[in-house]
């Protein structure tokens, strides 16, 4: 476990261009600390808060954004789209209308909890949280509740899968460069 | 002057703060603090200062010149540039038309600017000649994203927020390499989106 978590130490050197040249001295503890002390524990914990977001402010914040959004998103489609309609009809209507919708939710929300960072994956909420209802709503019956929390699901799908993208992303920084 | 940009800016400077003072600002203090550490001991240019939200994150005791194209926005930054321990001097000017011989500074800082800046690549090579030879560029910028579903969602944004602010789908680092720079390092901060850049003048 020890080696694990001095591996992940090492490995994780988050968002620097491997080709590129460094040219200063790292500054944070655990960001590049090969062959270095640091005790295992807390080298993985600083890896972790370099790689993610671990404020709890910003973290309680994207969870109650993404899921406030996809709930509000979710009760909205399933009253807005009938259930009538083709089902691949109204998931490409419920998407492009949850995209819209959140757009301007996600330009209150950057204010208060980061620009990119609320804006992008609120409006991934909206879309995808329009999608699932309304394909749900075209299958079956929902009530109100049911399309909110399924909306809200969503929103928290999209926080988790944003977060591990991002950390990965940052971690293989050279792919992502231009 | 680009008028329009300028006129643009002068409306937003009232609500600025507003928008961008407390969550970007704290979400990306640690990175734009760790970016500043790079400030030297020569001339440093900053272009696009707004409302001086950068500068708490300057180190203490430089020299450094900060432009913007909008006098409101420069207004609203007095109260932040005077606390500013060191020498910090503001003018207003269009990035593209600056007021500075060749070589006259030894880095250039910038903090989402070329979102904004209506012709990036004559921008960045307007910054490469008032750079010294092997001067250093630093940015902190947003930029367009390669990854589905965010490039059409910026692109998208873009048609909105160009009319009032920044535009979203901006491919910088590829602009930055079309001006004559060659890169050093690009750190990612958040997605493919948020970067920082550093650059040299060849």
């Amino acid at each position: 476990m020890t080696r694990i978590l001095a591996f992940c130490s090492t490995v994780f050197r988050p968002g620097e261009s491997k080709g590129a040249k460094d040219y200063r001295e790292p500054v944070e503890a655990g960001t590049a600390c090969r062959g270095t002390s640091i005790p295992a524990a807390a080298a993985f914990s600083s890896a972790l808060k370099t790689l993610m977001e671990t404020r709890p402010y910003f973290v309680l914040g994207d969870i109650a954004s993404n899921g406030g959004v996809g709930a509000l998103v979710g009760v909205t489609c399933a009253w807005l789209f009938p259930s009538e309609w083709h089902m691949a009809v109204t998931m490409i209507a419920g998407m492009i209308f949850g995209m819209v919708m959140s757009l301007p939710m996600a330009f209150l929300l950057s204010g208060l909890f980061g620009a990119m960072e609320t804006l992008l994956p609120v409006m991934t909420t909206g879309m995808v949280a329009g999608m699932v209802v309304t394909m749900q709503s075209s299958l079956t019956t929902m009530r109100p509740e049911e399309t909110a929390r399924i909306g809200a699901s969503c929103g928290l799908a999209v926080v988790i899968v944003t977060y591990l993208a991002n950390a990965f992303i940052r971690r293989r920084a050279t792919r992502w460069t231009t | 002057m680009d008028h329009v940009t300028r006129t643009k800016w002068d409306r937003a400077a009232g609500v600025f703060d507003l928008i961008a003072s407390y969550g970007p600002e704290k979400r990306w203090e640690v990175f734009k603090r760790d970016l500043f550490s790079n400030m030297g001991n020569g001339e440093i240019l900053f272009v696009a200062v707004g409302t001086g939200l950068d500068v708490p994150c300057f180190p203490e005791g430089r020299t450094i010149t900060g432009i913007d194209i909008s006098q409101k926005m420069l207004d609203q930054a007095t109260r932040r540039t005077n606390a500013y321990q060191g020498c910090l001097q503001l003018l207003q000017a269009d990035v593209h038309d600056m007021p500075f011989g060749d070589a006259q500074f030894d880095q250039v800082f910038t903090s989402c600017t070329f979102c904004s800046v209506p012709n990036p690549v004559d921008g960045l090579k307007a910054l490469k000649r008032v750079l010294k030879p092997h001067g250093e560029l630093f940015m902190f910028e947003h930029t367009g994203s390669r990854i589905f579903p965010f490039r059409p969602m910026m692109d998208l944004m873009t048609l909105l927020t160009r009319k009032f602010g920044p535009e979203m789908n901006r491919q910088t680092v590829e602009n930055v390499i079309a001006a004559g720079f060659t890169l050093k390092k690009v750190t990612h901060v958040y997605m493919d989106v948020v970067k920082t850049i550093h650059a040299v003048s060849t």
